[in-house]
């Protein structure tokens, strides 16, 4: 049986524990969302401060506008952007019936601008993208203590109180599987750790298994005096400094640097616009340099070649003044279409960051979301037998004995926390770099065969697979009992030890069963 | 007849790292001891013998050397999980293992020709059916009839105070076992209880610090000639592996002794002779309060998290039950009543009162309380507290086998 299998008998069990119980409706809706959840697309909330760039992050993952961006259009609902087609779906708060609508009116119900001021609780929206089969986008509002004093204003306008918005967030990220959390330049040049600053409990579920961290606009690391330096490459330096404080290592596995509008415009350029930069790309370089150090002096100048209307949308809603630059090299070099958004998504850091989502978070994703359903299901048994008496509570503590049952013996959620303690800090656990790799191959990260687990090829003989496990059941054990060993090393050898069990048990099994079919 | 109206059965307090057995014959109360070290507490290790045999506690940690691949230990970490742990050319569930320490209890309780057929087994709060029907099963496989649960903290605050009375009101359990840290609110009131919130920290107990002494005396010990073992990272694979792990061990349980020594006296200052070498130790009991520092912040600021996470103050607790042999150490007591309440409850066998507690709560309870066989625990029932009466075990009713 697969991991999905064994967790899908788990809640079909605890399924079976709870019904025709009245008192268990609530808990039974629970188990059925869970269970469905397994085979939806992981949850991944997109949380930071107020115009870090939340919206053009996902724009720019998906090529297409669907979260409102700009400078007045602050994101004030949460926007859960999932597969389907193109269409929205508005939530209220009070009750009332959802709404179906056109994507056309999406800018005004997500802004709260025009008719729309009943109380919105989320809104959905639905795109083909492929993308979004494997992962829904949750873009978040922010929290109240981020909000600026132009933000305030704009919720006053609008009539919505900043603890709204807060607990908007609050519950968006708190039913996320995983996290991608943006910050600025500001942000990082703070006193504080990047973490601290956001609250800690809003980042209460995140690890270095579900949540990367991002430090967005980039692009503003641009010095048009300088135009050859990449201002990814600060970007980067920035970034590591980040990740290199260890409360930011013991949450994020990785901080990255990106340019999301750059990005966004690799993906979203028209015709018109790619016409326009060829025509910029015929101008000189240094005037060109010149013209961008100022966006408005860009834009309204009379001195370049296409009309100023397309200037101001290349750099306000396309690509930025780093972006223009950028394409118009490209261009310069007789770079093709094709060439120009794979060079402007390689530039951007997005493709760096759409790799490291779909490799990192893709790659466990039944595993992630089958722990967040796991954990909310077992603490709701839990608090659900605890309120009841008689048979309610019977079926409710064997429904959730169903579901420990499975967390106890599945083999996979055991080696993602030893994965976690790994990601949190790889030096603190005072293993060599062998060692260290080894935990890697054991934990099925190289691949999750037998063999490879084990650091063989996967025609080698069970025989010799079964010795390797013995032999690393020694070695850990070695470490385990040595004079003075680090706690974290003990800890992690323990892990290390019962996980060479495992092996040891499915090579046995592998060797016993071929010399009954010899 | 079986059950508490029998007044013979055994309370049997299984541990990650150590376990241990009161035993009620006939109204009378006593602590099983190891026949070998005369301890109260064995450790919770098992080591199947070529023969097929199971060696327990003590002599399994002895044999352990000779045959490091047939031994098993902390293998209540792997309760309730699917995958056999293997020894020698078997594989065996962790419940299987759990059934060979309470067959061993058993074995031992009946040395006297005594047939004891009830048990109550405690265990952590977090298990739910899953691992409590498995518990209850191994104590059915172990050959007791009549089989009941207890939960540990529930127990622990049951545990005779050292006046010999407990009392009502909310309680924080405070247990710093060998290999795991655990805590729980309890309220106690009238005949009732219920616990209102747990946490804990399987990587904190006892053994931590003694890695802290034994790192601190690489660091300070000195030895002459040098030891140069004493410092290797792991243990030798050569011929003369045996050896070297001994003289591992040793050392081992000098630091060991040094730890059990400062919860007594302010000062440890020993020679351990090993090859004609003179290895010299000094550790006062200041110096051991730094070097566990760090593990003791951690279980506060949890205990502070779980009062928050309870929407409970510290004015809120009556009491701070400090159970688990680690509290032997009276830092440990100080840190708690200095930065978390004075209120602070220590007994003088720390490391057997959730044994104790449950043997209490047993012992109080009206036969039709107990729960039977494949049942839930017992904990689920409201009767369990134990009503002060003379029947109960106290510390000073309680005789020790061994002398």
């Amino acid at each position: 049986m697969t991991t999905r299998e064994r967790a899908l008998e788990a809640f079909n069990t605890a399924l079976a524990a709870s019904e025709d119980l009245p008192q268990l409706d609530e808990l039974r809706t629970l188990f059925r969302d869970a269970r469905a959840h397994l085979d939806e697309p992981m949850r991944v909330a997109i949380i930071g401060h107020i115009k870090a760039g939340k919206s053009t992050l996902v724009n720019a993952l998906l090529g297409e506008q669907l979260a409102p961006v700009g400078p007045e259009e602050l994101t004030f609902n949460v926007n859960l952007i999932r597969h389907g087609s193109p269409g929205v779906v508005v939530h209220f708060r009070d009750g009332r019936p959802r709404q179906f609508r056109a994507r056309e009116d999406l800018e005004g119900l997500v802004t709260r601008r025009g008719d729309s001021w009943a109380p919105i609780d989320h809104v959905e929206v639905h795109d083909p993208h492929e993308m979004l089969r494997t992962f829904e986008l949750v873009d978040t509002p922010g929290l109240k203590s981020q909000l600026g004093a132009d933000s305030l204003n704009t919720l006053r306008f609008l009539g919505v109180t900043p603890e709204e918005v807060e607990s908007a967030t609050r519950r968006a990220s708190a039913d996320a599987d995983a996290v991608v959390c943006l910050f600025t330049r500001s942000i990082a040049q703070g006193d504080q750790s990047v973490v601290a600053q956001f609250q800690g409990d809003l980042l209460g579920t995140a690890t270095p298994i579900n949540a990367i961290g991002l430090l967005t606009k980039c692009d503003a690391y641009w010095n048009p005096r300088e135009p050859e330096q990449d201002p990814l490459d600060e970007g980067r330096r920035v970034a590591e400094s980040i990740a290199d404080d260890p409360a930011t290592s013991r949450v994020f596995y990785a901080v990255l640097p990106a340019a999301g509008q750059v990005g966004f415009g690799a993906r979203s350029l028209s015709p018109e616009d790619i016409e326009a930069l060829d025509a910029l790309a015929g101008v000189s370089p240094d005037v060109l340099a010149k013209r961008l150090r100022n966006a408005t002096s860009f834009v309204d100048r009379e001195d370049l070649p296409v009309p100023s209307d397309d200037r101001g949308r290349l750099v306000e809603s396309r690509l930025g003044v780093f972006g223009v630059w950028v394409a118009t090299q490209i261009l310069r070099d007789r770079g093709s279409e094709t060439e120009l958004r794979q060079q402007l998504w390689q530039r951007s850091g997005m493709r760096a960051v759409e790799e490291l989502l779909r490799s990192h978070f893709g790659r466990r994703a039944l595993l992630i979301k089958a722990q967040t359903s796991l954990r909310r299901s077992l603490d709701a048994s839990f608090n659900t037998r605890e309120r009841l008496t008689g048979a309610a509570r019977a079926g409710a503590s064997a429904a959730g004995g169903a579901l420990e049952r499975w967390e106890t013996s599945e083999s996979a959620l055991t080696e993602l926390e030893l994965l976690r303690r790994y990601y949190r800090d790889p030096d603190a656990l005072g293993l060599r770099n062998d060692e260290q790799r080894e935990l890697l191959r054991v934990t099925g990260e190289s691949g999750s065969h037998l063999a490879f687990r084990l650091g063989y090829a996967e025609t080698t003989a069970p025989r010799k697979l079964s010795s390797a496990a013995r032999e690393g059941i020694e070695h850990w054990r070695a470490r385990l009992d040595s004079f003075g060993a680090d706690d974290a090393t003990v800890s992690t050898a323990r892990a290390m030890v019962r996980a060479y069990e495992r092996l040891l048990h499915h090579a046995e099994a592998a060797r016993n069963h071929l010399e009954l079919e010899a | 007849m079986t059950g508490p109206g029998s007044a013979k059965w055994l309370a049997i307090d299984f541990g990650t790292c150590y376990s241990c057995a009161v035993r009620s014959l006939g109204g009378r109360f006593d602590i099983l001891s190891d026949p070998i070290e005369h301890r109260y507490v064995i450790p919770s290790s098992v080591l199947r013998t070529p023969d097929g045999g199971f060696l327990i506690g003590h002599e399994a940690e002895d044999q352990r050397l000779r045959w490091p691949d047939r031994y098993q230990g902390e293998f209540k970490r792997e309760f309730g999980g699917a995958n056999p742990l293997p020894m020698g050319d078997r594989e065996f569930t962790p419940e299987a293992l759990v059934t060979e320490i309470l067959r061993y209890f058993k074995r031992e309780a009946e040395d006297g020709g005594e047939t004891i057929d009830a048990v109550v087994l405690t265990v952590p709060v977090s298990y739910g059916e899953h691992r409590r029907k498995l518990m209850l099963g191994a104590g059915r496989d172990a050959g007791f009839k009549q089989v009941s649960l207890i939960d540990e903290p529930v127990a622990a605050v049951l545990a005779p105070g050292p006046d010999n009375r407990t009392g009502d009101g909310l309680m924080l359990v405070y247990d710093l076992g060998g290999g795991t840290f655990d805590i729980a609110l309890v309220q106690l009131d009238g005949s009732t209880h219920s616990v209102h919130g747990a946490d804990g920290d399987p990587t904190i107990g006892g053994l931590n610090f003694d890695r802290a002494i034994e790192r601190d005396l690489k660091e300070r010990g000195t030895a002459d000639p040098p030891l140069s073992w004493v410092s290797e990272n792991a243990i030798p694979g050569s011929a003369d592996r045996l050896h070297a792990a001994e003289l591992q061990r040793r050392a081992r349980s000098f630091c060991r002794r040094a730890k059990h020594h400062l919860s007594r006296s302010e000062r440890f200052d020993e020679e351990l002779q090993v090859d004609g070498n003179r290895l010299h130790y000094e550790l006062t009991r200041i110096e051991l309060s730094q070097l566990v520092h760090a593990d003791l912040s951690r279980t506060l600021h949890q205990c502070r998290q779980l009062l928050e996470d309870a929407g409970v103050t510290v004015d809120d607790l009556d009491r701070v039950v400090l159970v688990g042999g680690s509290c032997r150490l009276p830092f440990v007591a100080e840190r708690i009543a200095a930065e978390l309440t004075p209120r602070v409850q220590r007994l003088p066998e720390p490391e057997l009162a959730v044994c104790l507690g449950a043997a209490a709560a047993y012992s109080g309870v009206p036969s039709s309380d107990i729960s039977k066989q494949g049942e839930s625990a017992p904990a689920d029932k409201p009767a369990l507290r134990a009503p002060g009466g003379a029947n109960l075990p106290s510390w000073a009713h309680v005789k020790r086998v061994t002398d």
